[in-house]
């Protein structure tokens, strides 16, 4: 399997890139989430290659790959990769949203899909449209609770799990558990029947 | 009033937020109280708080999955269930929906979770199993209406094999839920598993399954989902059928608010390894998918494993699985063990799996009612109807018909015995290394595993009361084989036994399978002069010459005969035997000469080296016989069957096979020879030993009515009878060879003799033409059999005066014969003296005196004196004489017949 490609010193590059991130270089962010975007565009499709369309894609396992493949854990506090992990959480729900959505166009007879698929038809059922769903109310979550909306961000499209979250947002693990319980229900609203 | 409005103001929502964490951590109970007090008569914050309260315990489970779990299933069209355990979600304890509240989940499926819960209401005190199903999706008003008709359509089955629905309806944040009777027991496999059930009771179980689904078929319901977690087992042991119909509700569903016709989401909706091909290609689903769901089942509780490994295939390839390839034969999987216990036939489960399994759903069994029915028939040791009538299925009924005697199973153990024997006995110490003896223990060890399940299988008491047959020991022996690929010598050596033993019992396509098999690897493996590998190549030989491949036989036979010659000396027991072999195959190539010097060379050296009392030398005096008959040399056979009669009445008993075949070549000369009397005396006696030790459709039986009983009705004059007899040799032979054979084309003609002499020529014509062909297919141009056919259709061509049509026929064969079987043989003198009745015919009288003379005089030196072929002879030359005018040359012919035949009245020539 051939490395990913990344411009330069792959991980030095995006190590330096998340330590300027961090301390509020706004290009430097554009530039971390544009290069995790394709990383992990990259990582997904080798990982649904690689499990020869029979397993799910693991975004959990994504994403930590990402940070070992990308980044100089030396380098890195534990806070810095809890940022990174909510940062590669944030991109990869880009990228699914931007799979479904192309699902979606698919459907219609759209383009090509960009990530990783072979199959040509693909049938599109209410998944598709629940997460492009979710990724809209989400940003009406985030007006009222911008933790909360995080917490869901980081678990439903990261893949982390409570205590990765907990960590990533500096709050205990009952409060992420409590977070998501409200999330959860405003969501099951949002976008319950009716 | 799902929609929560307008942005609330940040303090509204941190209000509700602070409130909502509160309620959440006190105890369901103390949650009203706590409400009541924070809101005061706040009722719009109460209201908010409450609904997300019931909307946090609805939405359970809700985005429990990381979406991008759904990715790759979203992507490859597959159902989650399949690629990911439950989400574990916080559990619905306590919820309330309708009347009901949730006592425990104890199911999740893709689209739904099931819960233990109680009826509450005051009205009913019940426990059930709750069905919530997925809420989310748009159309909501069209769903529920959907919803309830299909709900009320299941509630009206009533079965005790189906779990009951009871009720359903909406419970909180709009999920729909059923109640249903709930179902104490374990899914099917499991039951099976964990009572160690037996194939007839793992079958039994099937049989009530069908039951019930066609039942549920009857009110034109189909399940769409079966598979073993569908199907639970209760502590009487009495299957129950969960979720009738529920896939098509759930499929309804999606076809609503997708709002087109399903493609894959069928497939979605159910586990893949149990749908049907019409079904992964999305198309209409009906009674016989759920046929084909209950075949899988079948599949799964007889194998331990699905037609189809579908793991981590995307749905092309499901697709081109399910819908192209076939299932690896269930005898693959199944333990022998298990199946000799229930007294099964592993070939007929296979036909009623495979029937159930067929991909186009019209060649399946055309209900569940109908699979029951032939499972019946496998438990009942009846034939099923999923066998088609293939020749090596009727072989195999015959023989599973004929329930074998404890003689039968005793001669194929001996014959297990004698090979372990050769293994580990005296002939191989004189190579004793080391290595090859531990290596031969080994295989002595497997063989004695081989003898140990075949006894146990015989062992009444393992046998559950049922006979186990020959076949169905050596269908486990044959499983047995397949199974020690790891020691390759020990596997070809069992396969040799078994092919040998399939040969003994008549079933030579299997033998030679099995032989070759065995040879290739024996071949590989070791020496060329190897005893093993070439008992081995004698036995495929010796197979191939009786499935009239006799070509392929001879190379083998010189093989072993030289390797055998060089190694163990000319006089060794195989030398002699491959000998024998070439012998076989020069008097199958019609080379009679060649035969008869080849066999009376091996009878001299084996009464040298073995004395003249040795059952070889029988066998040889038999064959050496037998190609005299065919040369009409028949007193010289006569003696020599009857010589060879005595030896192996005196050594195996009248009873033996081998005494049998001596016995039916003797009939044989006795009835060419014309002592009609005698050979059906024996004839009668040999057919009913036959029928009663090898069963009725045993190739040798056909040879024995071919050759004694039809062929003297034939002499006689008992036309009907002999035609009768004839098609019966034919029929056997065919079911034993399949329609391209030397004996089968042989029992046709004689066939057609007996339409000739029935005076249906037209059919006789046809039937002969046919038979000519098929010789002149499989037969070399000048074999003596092609002789008899051209001399049977001319002598048609003859009563339909087609004289000059029918000549070129009778001299084709008069060369053929006079050639293989020497110019003054029977068959010789039958073909001159029709070529002379031809040519007198034609007015040709003095070519034709010439060969009725001659074949008189053949006919006085070869055929008993009263013999029909005798009479017409001297009738024919008569009639020359008379139409040629010459009176003085008919007149005492004339008197001859007279004397010889008083009976006969003056007739036509012809034969």
């Amino acid at each position: 399997m051939s490395p990913i490609q990344v411009e330069g010193d792959g991980r030095r590059d995006t190590t330096q890139l998340l330590l300027e991130a961090r301390g509020g270089d706004e290009p430097a962010r554009v530039a971390l989430f544009e290069r995790l975007y394709g990383a992990l565009r990259e990582l997904a499709g080798r990982q649904l290659r690689r499990r020869s369309g029979g397993g799910a894609l693991q975004t959990t396992e994504l994403v930590h790959e990402a940070y070992l493949k990308l980044c100089d854990a030396s380098e890195l506090t534990a806070t810095d990769r809890a940022h990174f992990l909510a940062l590669s959480a944030r991109v990869m729900r880009q990228v699914l949203v931007d799979h479904f959505r192309a699902g979606v166009a698919e459907k219609r007879g759209g383009g090509a899909l960009r990530v990783e698929l072979e199959e040509g038809a693909i049938p599109v059922d209410d998944r598709g449209e629940l997460v492009l769903a979710v990724d809209d109310a989400l940003a009406r979550l985030a007006a009222q609770s911008e933790r909360a909306g995080r917490v869901v961000e980081l678990k439903f499209f990261g893949g982390l799990t409570e205590p990765e979250i907990a960590e990533a947002l500096g709050v205990s693990v009952r409060t992420v558990s409590s977070e998501w319980r409200k999330a959860r229900a405003w969501l099951w609203l949002e976008l319950g029947p009716g | 009033m799902n929609r929560p409005g307008p942005p609330l103001s940040p303090d509204r929502w941190h209000q509700i937020e602070a409130l909502f964490e509160r309620a959440l951590d006190a105890p369901a109970e103390q949650r009203a109280e706590l409400l009541r007090q924070a809101c005061g008569d706040d009722a719009e914050l109460r209201a908010q708080v409450e609904r997300l309260l019931e909307a946090e315990q609805a939405s359970a489970g809700f985005l429990a999955e990381p979406a991008g779990r759904w990715a790759a299933s979203l992507l490859e069209g597959l159902a989650e269930e399949r690629t990911t355990e439950p989400a574990r979600g916080e559990d619905r304890t306590g919820a309330r929906f309708g009347p009901y509240q949730v006592l425990e989940e104890i199911g999740a499926g893709g689209m739904s979770r099931v819960y233990r819960a109680v009826r509450d209401d005051g009205v009913f005190a019940q426990t059930v199993a709750l069905k919530v199903l997925r809420p989310f999706g748009a159309q909501r008003e069209e769903r529920e209406r959907r919803f309830r008709v299909e709900r009320h359509l299941l509630a009206s089955l009533e079965h005790p094999g189906i779990a009951r629905i009871l009720d359903g309806g909406t419970g909180p944040g709009g999920s729909q839920y059923l109640a249903m009777e709930l179902v104490d027991g374990l899914p099917l496999d499991r039951y099976c598993a964990e009572r160690g059930l037996d194939v007839a009771a793992r079958l039994r179980l099937v049989v009530e399954i069908c039951a019930a689904v066609q039942y549920a078929h009857q009110r034109l319901i189909v399940h769409r989902d079966l598979k073993p977690a569908n199907i639970l087992v209760d502590a009487s042991g009495r299957p129950r059928l969960l979720d009738f119909g529920i896939a098509k509700l759930l499929a309804d569903d999606q076809e609503v608010s997708a709002g087109a016709p399903p493609t894959r989401t069928g497939l979605l909706l159910m586990t893949p390894e149990y749908a049907a091909p019409e079904q992964v290609r999305g198309e209409p689903v009906t009674t016989a998918t759920d046929v084909y769901a209950l075949g899988v089942v079948l599949y799964e509780l007889l194998s331990g494993r699905r037609p189809f490994d579908l793991a981590g295939l995307r749905p092309s390839e499901i697709d081109e699985l399910v819908s192209h390839r076939s299932p690896a034969p269930l005898a693959a999987h199944l333990d022998p063990a298990v199946m000799a216990a229930g007294g099964l036939s592993i070939a007929d489960l296979e036909s009623i799996v495979q029937k159930a399994l067929a991909k186009e759903p019209e060649r399946r069994y055309g209900s569940a009612a109908e699979l029951a029915e032939d499972l019946g028939r496998a438990l009942s040791g009846h034939p099923v109807l999923a066998r088609p009538a293939t020749r090596r299925y009727r072989w195999a009924r015959f023989v599973r018909r004929h329930r074998w005697s404890v003689a039968a199973v005793a001669a194929i153990v001996a014959a297990v015995l004698a090979a372990a024997m050769a293994l580990v006995g005296g002939e191989r110490r004189t190579r004793a290394e080391r290595n090859r003896a531990l290596a031969e223990a080994a295989k002595a060890r497997q063989i004695a595993g081989f003898l140990h399940d075949l006894f146990r299988a015989s062992d009444p008491a393992e046998a559950r009361g049922l006979e186990v047959t020959a076949r169905e020991l050596l269908e486990r022996g044959l499983a047995r084989a397949d199974a020690l690929d790891e020691d390759p010598l020990a596997q070809a050596q069992l396969r040799a036994v078994i092919g040998s033993v399939h040969s003994a019992l008549g079933g030579y396509e299997v033998a030679e399978a099995q032989l070759r098999l065995a040879l290739d690897a024996q071949t590989r493996a070791l020496a060329r002069t190897e005893p093993e590998r070439l008992d081995t190549a004698l036995a495929l030989a010796q197979v191939l010459v009786r499935r009239g491949a006799h070509e392929a036989a001879a190379p083998l036979f010189a093989e072993v005969a030289t390797l055998a010659a060089s190694d163990e000396g000319g006089a060794s027991r195989r030398a002699l035997e491959a000998r024998a072999g070439l012998a076989s195959v020069a008097r199958a190539r019609g080379d009679y000469d060649d035969a008869v010097a080849r066999y009376e060379q091996l009878l001299a050296e084996r009464e040298v080296a073995l004395g003249a009392e040795d059952e070889s030398v029988a066998a040889t005096l038999a064959d050496l016989a037998d190609v005299l008959v065919d040369q009409g040399r028949l007193d010289r056979a006569g003696e020599l069957l009857a010589r060879a009669c005595a030896i192996l009445d005196a050594a195996l008993g009248a009873d033996h096979p081998r005494s049998l075949v001596a016995k039916q070549r003797l009939a044989k000369s006795l009835v060419e020879w014309g002592r009609f009397d005698e050979a059906e005396r024996l004839g009668s006696e040999l057919l009913a030993l036959q029928r009663r030790t090898l069963g009725p459709e045993h190739p040798e039986v056909a040879n024995t009515l071919n050759a004694t009983l039809a062929s003297i009705s034939l002499y006689r004059g008992d036309f009907a009878t002999a035609e009768t007899r004839y098609r019966e040799v034919a029929a056997i032979r065919i079911a034993a060879f399949g329609p391209e054979h030397p004996d089968v084309a042989t029992a046709l003609g004689n066939v057609g003799m007996a339409q000739l002499e029935l005076g249906r020529l037209a059919q006789a014509e046809a039937t002969t033409r046919a038979v000519l062909a098929l010789k002149r297919r499989i037969l070399e141009p000048r074999h003596a059999s092609i002789a008899s056919s051209l001399h049977l259709l001319a002598v048609v061509l003859l009563r339909t005066e087609r004289f000059a049509e029918a000549e070129p026929l009778l001299r084709e064969s008069l060369s053929i014969r006079a050639e293989r079987l020497g110019p003054r043989s029977p068959r010789t003198a039958s073909s001159m003296h029709d070529l002379g009745v031809a040519l007198t015919s034609l007015g040709r009288y003095g070519e034709a005196e010439a060969l009725l003379v001659e074949s008189v005089a053949i006919r006085k030196e070869t055929v008993a004196p009263d013999h029909p072929h005798l009479w017409a002879g001297l009738e024919a030359l008569a009639v020359l004489y008379e139409l040629w005018d010459r009176p003085e040359m008919a007149a005492p012919l004339r008197r001859e017949i007279a004397e010889r035949f008083p009976d006969r009245a003056a007739a036509q020539g012809g034969e």
